[in-house]
């Protein structure tokens, strides 16, 4: 069995995440500062454009966890002067033109989607003179979720809905959010496959924690990690042996603790 | 997964650049400022990234020659990085504690690493040591990076130094196009075949590693025998006595540079933080090693035994110069 996470999904508008996603199949969360929906891990959050609302979108998901480890995907629509609408793409890089600051998000999707850079711009693309995808919340996302995860736990995926010959001034939001519905099945499944990576990476990652017959010993912080190194090296050695249950002494100083847990499991070694 | 090439804007359009585009066929390309955005970031998972690795290609500008500590080694050297982590994945392998990212790096900028050899080299008429393998394989990419291709007639050119390329592989296509150099040492690393398939994955297995050795040794190379690191815990004496009768006795004796052997040793940080990234790393656990002057290192039976095994490879070979690592 894995260690639990949370898949934590950003998306601007509603109607791109009812593009991909079917909302019904979902709860929504309620009395919420952003739209949000739950579904088992997965929760969806609907920031707004920009990327200062993307943060906070971020930043209030993070609330809304219930387990330590939150993987995070930004899915949402971008533009790029040559690349076909419909293109679907996984951001490399991410680069903010305002701060001039870059970010590198994980890039977990199958080789055909290829990987790019994004410049996130705080008005939207008049035209596209570099040669980059234009987004407005990408930076705004990963400056926020980038924040206790690795690299791995971060990724950004986004539909190419304007470019040079349709330039996003001459699109309405239907148009944009048709542009990624055709693309749901592609997206689904790149959300399948992210979560199945997930599983494995939280299992690697998943915090060690003490055997309930020690959780309510007040060990200092060097204590507390010196036991839970003792309990991995144990799992190490024996694999297939449960951690043995120690008899311990209501009012024992810690110390003593320590010391009982390093003889008795070497003990056992032996 | 994706893989993707991250690239220094100031090499990118570097001929070394294009010919391991041409190698590596990425079609993931990325522009970068400086190779320590990615490479230098913290909360990156050693362990994860190895098993989904990206590359950059960049330009070292400073530390391009590193002193060796006195304390590590008898001869006087200096240490160089062409390149940052491995393609194998050696559980003891102390670039896991090193480097916060298992991304491969690759250094082009030859002719500076040149540079700053040639001035060393110019600071003394004593003869200057150079390593090459202490952030890498030197040779395990060699059909990437050109690395010997480069160095070895470089280092043919200067008298008072000597090139030592460290490596588990047994690639010697390229080594074999290349003119033997006197002042160039081919050193390889060893272990009882045991060893390779329970520590170090990815790695050529012992006999080829002797065929490769076999095979320089007739076309002119010196030789280094590196037993190192001595993992007396899984392997016992009479492993690596049959070992070292296998590595001594497959080439003439005078073919042979120099032999060394080397504790399984680490810092104490490096150690730390190896544990904290492969909790699984059975290797690192062993009670049989502890930290002893900010070093994790055996306790003294282990010790007891590495003398005793460079005791007997003196008596091996007698003529050639023999070092036991501390």
């Amino acid at each position: 069995m894995y260690y639990d996470f949370n898949l934590v999904i950003v998306i601007a508008h509603v109607g791109e995440a009812r593009a991909i996603f079917d909302l019904d199949e979902f709860k929504e969360i309620t009395n919420s500062s952003f739209l949000a929906f739950r579904k088992h891990k997965i929760i969806i959050i609907i920031s707004g454009e920009g990327r200062f609302r993307a943060a906070g979108a971020v930043s209030f998901a993070k609330a809304l966890c219930e387990h330590k480890i939150i993987f995070w995907l930004n899915i949402g629509c971008v533009g790029h002067r040559d690349f076909q609408i419909g293109t679907v793409v996984q951001a490399g890089k991410i680069h903010d033109q305002e701060l001039n600051r870059s970010w590198y998000p994980s890039t977990p999707f199958k080789k055909s989607i290829p990987v790019v850079e994004v410049n996130t711009y705080a008005k939207p693309a008049e035209n596209y003179p570099n040669n980059v995808f234009y987004d407005m919340e990408a930076s705004g996302f990963i400056e926020l979720a980038q924040i206790n995860s690795i690299p791995e736990q971060l990724a950004v995926v986004k539909v190419v809905t304007d470019n040079d010959s349709k330039p996003i001034q001459h699109l309405s939001i239907n148009e944009i959010e048709m542009s990624i519905k055709k693309e749901r099945n592609v997206i689904q499944s790149l959300v399948t496959d992210y979560l199945v990576k997930a599983a494995v990476i939280a299992e690697s990652i998943k915090p060690i924690s003490l055997p309930w017959w020690l959780r309510t010993v007040k060990f200092t912080v060097t204590q507390r990690n010196e036991v839970k190194r003792l309990i991995n090296n144990y799992r190490v050695k024996f694999k297939d042996q449960k951690l043995p249950f120690l008899r311990i002494l209501k009012n024992a100083p810690t110390r003593k603790i320590l010391s009982q847990i390093k003889r008795e499991w070497n003990r056992e070694g032996n | 997964m994706a893989k993707t090439i991250f690239i220094e804007n100031n090499v990118f359009e570097h001929f070394r650049t294009k010919k391991i585009l041409n190698i590596i066929k990425a079609r993931n390309i990325i522009r970068i400022n400086h190779y320590g955005e990615i490479f230098n970031r913290n909360k990156q998972n050693f362990r994860i990234q190895k098993d989904s690795l990206n590359y950059i290609i960049a330009a070292k500008k400073n530390n391009l020659v590193i002193p060796i500590p006195p304390s590590t080694t008898s001869v006087k050297g200096f240490y160089f990085s062409h390149m940052y982590n491995c393609i194998y994945d050696c559980d003891y392998c102390f670039l896991q504690g090193h480097f916060n990212s298992a991304y491969h790096v690759y250094f082009i900028n030859y002719e500076d690493f040149g540079k700053a050899i040639s001035n060393e080299s110019m600071k003394t008429k004593t003869k200057i040591w150079f390593f090459s393998g202490y952030d890498c394989d030197s040779l395990a990419s060699e059909k990437i990076t050109g690395f010997a291709e480069y160095f070895v007639p470089f280092f043919s050119k200067l008298q008072n130094c000597m090139l030592e390329i460290r490596t588990k592989s047994s690639r010697t296509t390229e080594l074999l196009k290349i003119k033997p150099n006197s002042n160039v040492v081919c050193a390889f690393s060893l272990n009882p075949q045991n060893l390779i398939d329970l520590f170090e994955k990815g790695t050529p297995n012992l006999s080829s590693r002797i065929q490769s050795i076999k095979l320089l040794s007739e076309n002119g190379w010196k030789i280094g025998l590196r037993f190192d690191p001595l993992i007396l815990t899984e392997a016992s004496k009479e492993d690596y006595l049959e070992l070292f009768e296998l590595a001594v006795n497959c080439i003439p004796k005078s073919n042979i540079h120099s032999v060394s052997l080397g504790s399984l040793r680490l810092s104490e940080s490096h150690h730390k933080k190896m544990v904290k990234n492969d909790m699984q790393n059975r290797l690192l656990l062993d009670n049989r090693y502890s930290y002893k002057e900010k070093l994790w290192q055996p306790d003294h039976k282990i010790r007891d035994v590495e003398t005793q095994l460079s005791e007997h490879l003196k008596k091996l070979i007698p003529q050639s110069s023999i070092f036991l690592s501390e």
